[in-house]
C-alpha cells in the first residue's frame, strides 16, 4: 500500500531529471550573445573584434551573436537587463554591473588605461595650471577617460564643478579635433590617440602634451550570472588562450591593450571609486 | 462495330491522329517554352532588382541592427516597403528573433526560401504563383552574419501576365488543331476516295488482268495509278512469257521422256536408296518390267562382288565428295546372270530432293570383243618376239661377218698399200707417166679402202658397245674435240664458237665420237671458205635440249637431206671433198642408241646446221 506513492515519486524524479538535462543541453546549443562596448562605429567594432569572436566560437563550439548599443547609456541599461551573456565593457561599467550582481568579471587586459592631456601645437599653454577657466574637451560624459580627465583637473582645482567649461564629444577623436579647431583649449583622450592622428595625418607637432591622467584598469570581460560557473570558467579559459595562439598574439598586438588576464581584486576596488559619479551621471 | 474498326484502321484516321498528336506536342512545347522564357526573364529581372537592393539595405540595416537601434531601423524599412511590389519587409537578428517588420505580411505563406532566380521561377510556375513570393537574404557585417532580412514580393502581376500568355497560347493552339484536323479530313477524304477506287480496281486485276482506272492526278495517287497500270501490263507480259516457257518446258519434257524411253542405254534414278525411275532399256537389259525395277534398290541390281564399291560411291556422291563418276561394274539380271556394264553417275534433283542418276550401258559385247582382241594381240606379240629373235640372230651373224671380213681384209690391204708406197718411193722413175698414174691410183684406192674399213669397224663397234650413261660437260668435251681437230690441221684458220656451260646425259665415249664426226665434217666442208666459222651450241626445241653444229661451208641441197645419214651416202664427189660416207651414219647410230633424234638444215654454198638430241 505504501510502495505505490514512492514508485510514482521515483518515476517523477527520473522524468524531471531527463527533462532538466534536455533543457540544459538545449541551452548549451543556444548562441552566446556578446555585447560589445560601443566605443567605435558598429562596422569598426566588428572589424576590430572579429578575430576574438572567431577564436571564441572555435574554442567554445558555440555560435557567437554580436550586439552593441547606440550609446554608452543604452549599453549600460541593456547590460543591467542582462541582455548579453558575455560583455566587453569599460572598467567602471563593469564595476557597476558587478555591484548589481548581474555579471561576474572574468577577464581583463594587462595594460592600464589612462588619458593624454594635450593642447594645440600652436598654443602657448605649457602647464595644466595655465588652463584655469579654459574649455576642456573630453569624450562621452560616461567614458572612463572623461572621468579620469575631470578628476585630474578637479584635483588641481581647475575645475570647480562648473560643468559649463567642459565640452563633451561623441568620441575621443572628436575631443582632439575640438582643440585643433579652436572649440576647446585642452583635450583629454585615450593615451596614444593624439600621436596616432599626427602620424596618420602626417602633421607632426599638431598637439603638444602637457600631462596625463592617472591610470585605471583596462577594458573588462564579464559573464552573465545566468551562466553556470563552469561555463564562465570555460569562457575565461577560451579568452586567456588567445595569448598563446599566433593569431591571438597578432590580434592583441594590433589592439595594443596587452594580454588578457584574470581580474585582480584591487582593480574592482580601485574602479569602485568612480561608481557614485557614474551613477549620478546616469541619473541625468 | 466493323465499320468503326475499319475507320480506326484507315489511313485517313491515322493521318489525322498523327497530325493531332504532333501538333499538340509541338504547340505544348511552344506555349510551355514561351511561358518559361517570360517567367525566366521576369524572375531574373525581379531577382536582379532584389540583388541590387541587397548591398544598400545591408549597409543601411547592419549598423542599426547590431546596435539594436529600433528607431533607425524603422526609418530605413519604411522608406523601402510598399515600393517596387515589395509589400512586406522584416528583420530578424542572428538568433532569428523578429526584430522589426513593416508592411502587410501574407500569412498563408509558410515556406521561406532563400533567394535565387530558380526558386522564384519555380514559385511563378507553381499553383501558388499568385501569392507573394517570400525572399530572404542574410545581413552581414565584416563577413559575420548578424541577422537576415525577409521580403514578401508581390508576384500577382507577373503571374497574371504568364497566365494570359498561356491562355492565349492554348486558344491559338486549339484553333490551329481544329483547322488542321478539318483540313486533313478534307484532304484525307479526297485522298482515300482515290485510294478506294484504286483498291477496287486492283482487286479486279487477278480476275481480268486489266487495270481500267484512270485517275488524272499529278500526286502520289496518280503515280500509284500509273504504277499499277504498268504493273498490269508487265503482269500480262509475264503471263505470256510464262505460258511460252511452260509450253517450251512441256516440249522439252516430252523430248526428254522420248529420249529416255528410247535411249540405247539404261537410265535409273535412285532416291534414298530406292529406284524411283527406270527406262524400258534397263528393264529389258536386266529382265525386269519397268514397274518391277522401280521398286528395287542398289542391292537388287548390282552384283554382290561390286555392291560395296557401288554403294560407297553412291553415298560419296550424295555427300558432294566427287567420287569416280564413270566406271565399269557388274549388274545382275533377274535370273541371276552377271551383266557387265559401264555406268555414268551424277547427282540430280528428284521433286526437289537430292537423288542419284545413273546411265547404264551394257558392255557384254564389248567385253567379248576385248577378249578376242586380247587374244589377237597376244598372238601378234608372240610373232613379233619370234621375229625379233630371228633378226637379232641374223644381225649378230651379220655383224660378226662384217667384222671378220673387215678385219681379214685389212691385212691384204695393208700389203697393197705398203707395197704400192714402196713402188712409188723406189721405182717411180722406172715407170712412164701412165704407169705412175696407175700406181698412184692403186695406192690411193688402198688408202681409201683402209679408211672405209676403219669406219665400218667403228660403226660396227658402236653398235656393240655397252652404254654407260652419265652426266657430260658438253662444253669441255667439244673444246677437247676442237683442240684435237686444230692439232690435226694446224694450217687451217677456223673461227670456232663454243657455247659455255652445256650439259648432257649420255655415254661420254659415244657422244665424243659423234661430236668428233660432226666437228670434222664442219672442218672439212669449210676448207674452201675464206673465213671459216664453226659454232657449237645448245638450244631448246619442244622442251628438249638440242645440240647443234653450225658451219658456213659448202652446205647441201635439202632435197637430198634424207640420204644424209645412210652409210656410204655422199652428196659431194670425192674430188670436191674426201670421205667415206660413214661419219654421219655413225653419228646417227650413236644418237639412235641414246633414243635421240638427228636432223639437218642447209643451203647449198651457204653452210649447214646439224641438230641432235640425246633422248
Amino acid at each position: 500500500m505504501c510502495r505505490l506513492p514512492l514508485l510514482l515519486f521515483a518515476v517523477f524524479h527520473w522524468y524531471s531529471g531527463i527533462a532538466a538535462g534536455t533543457v540544459a543541453g538545449a541551452a548549451e546549443k543556444k548562441p552566446l550573445v556578446f555585447g560589445l562596448l560601443p566605443y567605435l562605429s558598429p562596422n569598426l567594432l566588428i572589424r576590430t573584434w572579429n578575430p576574438l569572436l572567431d577564436h571564441l566560437e572555435k574554442k567554445l563550439h558555440r555560435k557567437i551573436v554580436v550586439k552593441t548599443a547606440p550609446d554608452f547609456k543604452t549599453f549600460i541599461a541593456r547590460t543591467r537587463k542582462q541582455r548579453y551573456d558575455l560583455v566587453l565593457t569599460a572598467p567602471h561599467f563593469a564595476a557597476l554591473a558587478h555591484s548589481q550582481r548581474r555579471y561576474t568579471i572574468i577577464c581583463s587586459f594587462s595594460n592600464t588605461l589612462y588619458g593624454d592631456i594635450v593642447v594645440a601645437g600652436t598654443s602657448s599653454y605649457s602647464r595644466i595650471e595655465d588652463l584655469r577657466g579654459k574649455t576642456l574637451a573630453v569624450p562621452d560624459y560616461l567614458a572612463i577617460i572623461t572621468l579620469l580627465g575631470e578628476k585630474k583637473f578637479r584635483q588641481r582645482g581647475i575645475i570647480t564643478g562648473v560643468i559649463g567649461r567642459i565640452r563633451y564629444n561623441r568620441s575621443h577623436n572628436n575631443a582632439l579635433v575640438s582643440v585643433i579647431e579652436g572649440k576647446a583649449d585642452v583635450a583629454v583622450a585615450v593615451a596614444g590617440l593624439a600621436k596616432k592622428i599626427e602620424r596618420t595625418s602626417a602633421r607632426p607637432g599638431l598637439f603638444r602634451y602637457i600631462g596625463r591622467t592617472e591610470s585605471s584598469p583596462h577594458i573588462m570581460f564579464m559573464a552573465s550570472n545566468t551562466l553556470s560557473a563552469d561555463q564562465k570558467k570555460q569562457i575565461a579559459r577560451a579568452l586567456i588562450s588567445l595569448n598563446s595562439s599566433a593569431d591571438g598574439r597578432r590580434f592583441l598586438a594590433r589592439l595594443g591593450w596587452g594580454e588578457i588576464r584574470h581580474p585582480d581584486a584591487d582593480d574592482i576596488e580601485y574602479i569602485a571609486r568612480f561608481l557614485p559619479l557614474l551613477k549620478q551621471r546616469l541619473r541625468r | 462495330m466493323t465499320r468503326l474498326k475499319i475507320l480506326f484502321n484507315s489511313l485517313r484516321f491515322k493521318l489525322v491522329m498523327a497530325t493531332v498528336v504532333v501538333e499538340i506536342t509541338m504547340l505544348t512545347i511552344l506555349v510551355w517554352n514561351s511561358s518559361r522564357l517570360i517567367n525566366k526573364n521576369l524572375a531574373l529581372q525581379t531577382v536582379g532588382h532584389l540583388q541590387e537592393m541587397q548591398p544598400l539595405l545591408n549597409a543601411s540595416i547592419a549598423g542599426p541592427l547590431l546596435q539594436e537601434d529600433y528607431a533607425r531601423l524603422a526609418e530605413v524599412l519604411e522608406q523601402v516597403v510598399n515600393k517596387e511590389n515589395l509589400r512586406y519587409i522584416a528583420v530578424r537578428d542572428a538568433t532569428d528573433r523578429l526584430f522589426i517588420e513593416r508592411g502587410t505580411r501574407y500569412q498563408k505563406q509558410s515556406a521561406v526560401v532563400s533567394g535565387s532566380k530558380r526558386t522564384l521561377e519555380q514559385h511563378l510556375l507553381s499553383s501558388s504563383g499568385d501569392q507573394p513570393y517570400t525572399f530572404s537574404m542574410p545581413i552581414k557585417m565584416q563577413g559575420r552574419t548578424i541577422g537576415r532580412i525577409i521580403f514578401q514580393y508581390e508576384t500577382r502581376l507577373i503571374s497574371s501576365a504568364i497566365r494570359q500568355v498561356r491562355q492565349q497560347g492554348i486558344t491559338v493552339a486549339t484553333l490551329e488543331i481544329v483547322f488542321s484536323v478539318l483540313l486533313l479530313l478534307l484532304i484525307g477524304a479526297t485522298l482515300t476516295r482515290h485510294l478506294r477506287e484504286l483498291t477496287n480496281a486492283v482487286k479486279l486485276i487477278p480476275e481480268t488482268r486489266k487495270f481500267s482506272l484512270d485517275i488524272h492526278s499529278n500526286d502520289e495517287v496518280g503515280d500509284l495509278c500509273s504504277a499499277f497500270r504498268q504493273m498490269t501490263m508487265e503482269l500480262n507480259l509475264r503471263d505470256r512469257e510464262r505460258e511460252e516457257l511452260l509450253k517450251e518446258l512441256s516440249e522439252r519434257e516430252q523430248n526428254l521422256r522420248t529420249l529416255t524411253e528410247n535411249a540405247h542405254d539404261g537410265i535409273l534414278v535412285n532416291l534414298d536408296g530406292r529406284h524411283v525411275f527406270a527406262n524400258r532399256y534397263i528393264a529389258d537389259m536386266l529382265g525386269y518390267t519397268v514397274d518391277e525395277i522401280r521398286n528395287t534398290g542398289i542391292d537388287d541390281l548390282v552384283h554382290p562382288d561390286e555392291r560395296r564399291k557401288v554403294l560407297d560411291r553412291f553415298k560419296a556422291r550424295m555427300n558432294d565428295k566427287n567420287p569416280q563418276n564413270h566406271y565399269e561394274t557388274l549388274f545382275v539380271s533377274k535370273n541371276g546372270d552377271a551383266v557387265p556394264v559401264e555406268i555414268t553417275a551424277a547427282k540430280t534433283l528428284w521433286h526437289g530432293r537430292p537423288a542419284g542418276m545413273v546411265i547404264v550401258r551394257d558392255i557384254t559385247r564389248r567385253k567379248e570383243f576385248e577378249k578376242q582382241l586380247q587374244a589377237h594381240q597376244e598372238h601378234l606379240e608372240e610373232l613379233v618376239r619370234n621375229r625379233t629373235r630371228e633378226l637379232e640372230q641374223t644381225n649378230k651373224e651379220l655383224e660378226a661377218f662384217s667384222y671378220s671380213v673387215s678385219h681379214d681384209l685389212r691385212a691384204p690391204l695393208r700389203g697393197i698399200g705398203g707395197f704400192s708406197q714402196l713402188l712409188i718411193d723406189e721405182y717411180t722413175h722406172q715407170l712412164d707417166s701412165e704407169g705412175q698414174d696407175y700406181l698412184n691410183r692403186v695406192h690411193a684406192a688402198a688408202i681409201h679402202m683402209s679408211r672405209l674399213i676403219d669406219d665400218l669397224l667403228q660403226l660396227s663397234k658402236i653398235t656393240k658397245l655397252e652404254m654407260r650413261v652419265k652426266p657430260i660437260d658438253m662444253s669441255a668435251l667439244v673444246e677437247a674435240v676442237v683442240a684435237r681437230q686444230r692439232d690435226k690441221e694446224p694450217q687451217r684458220e677456223v673461227e670456232v664458237r663454243i657455247q659455255p656451260g652445256m650439259q648432257a646425259q649420255g655415254d661420254p665415249n659415244l657422244v665424243e665420237i659423234a661430236m668428233h664426226n660432226l666437228v670434222e665434217n664442219a672442218w672439212k666442208y669449210t676448207q674452201h671458205v675464206e673465213h671459216a666459222k664453226v659454232e657449237i651450241g645448245c638450244t631448246t626445241e619442244d622442251g628438249v635440249a638440242t645440240f647443234f653444229v653450225r658451219d658456213n661451208g659448202a652446205g647441201f641441197d635439202m632435197d637430198y637431206a634424207e640420204k644424209l645419214f645412210g652409210p656410204f651416202q655422199r652428196l659431194h664427189t670425192q674430188q670436191e671433198f674426201e670421205g667415206t660416207g660413214i661419219g654421219l651414219a655413225t653419228v646417227a647410230r650413236i644418237v639412235q642408241r641414246h633414243h635421240g633424234r638427228i636432223w639437218a638444215r642447209a643451203e647449198k654454198n651457204k653452210g649447214a646446221v646439224f641438230y641432235f638430241t640425246l633422248g
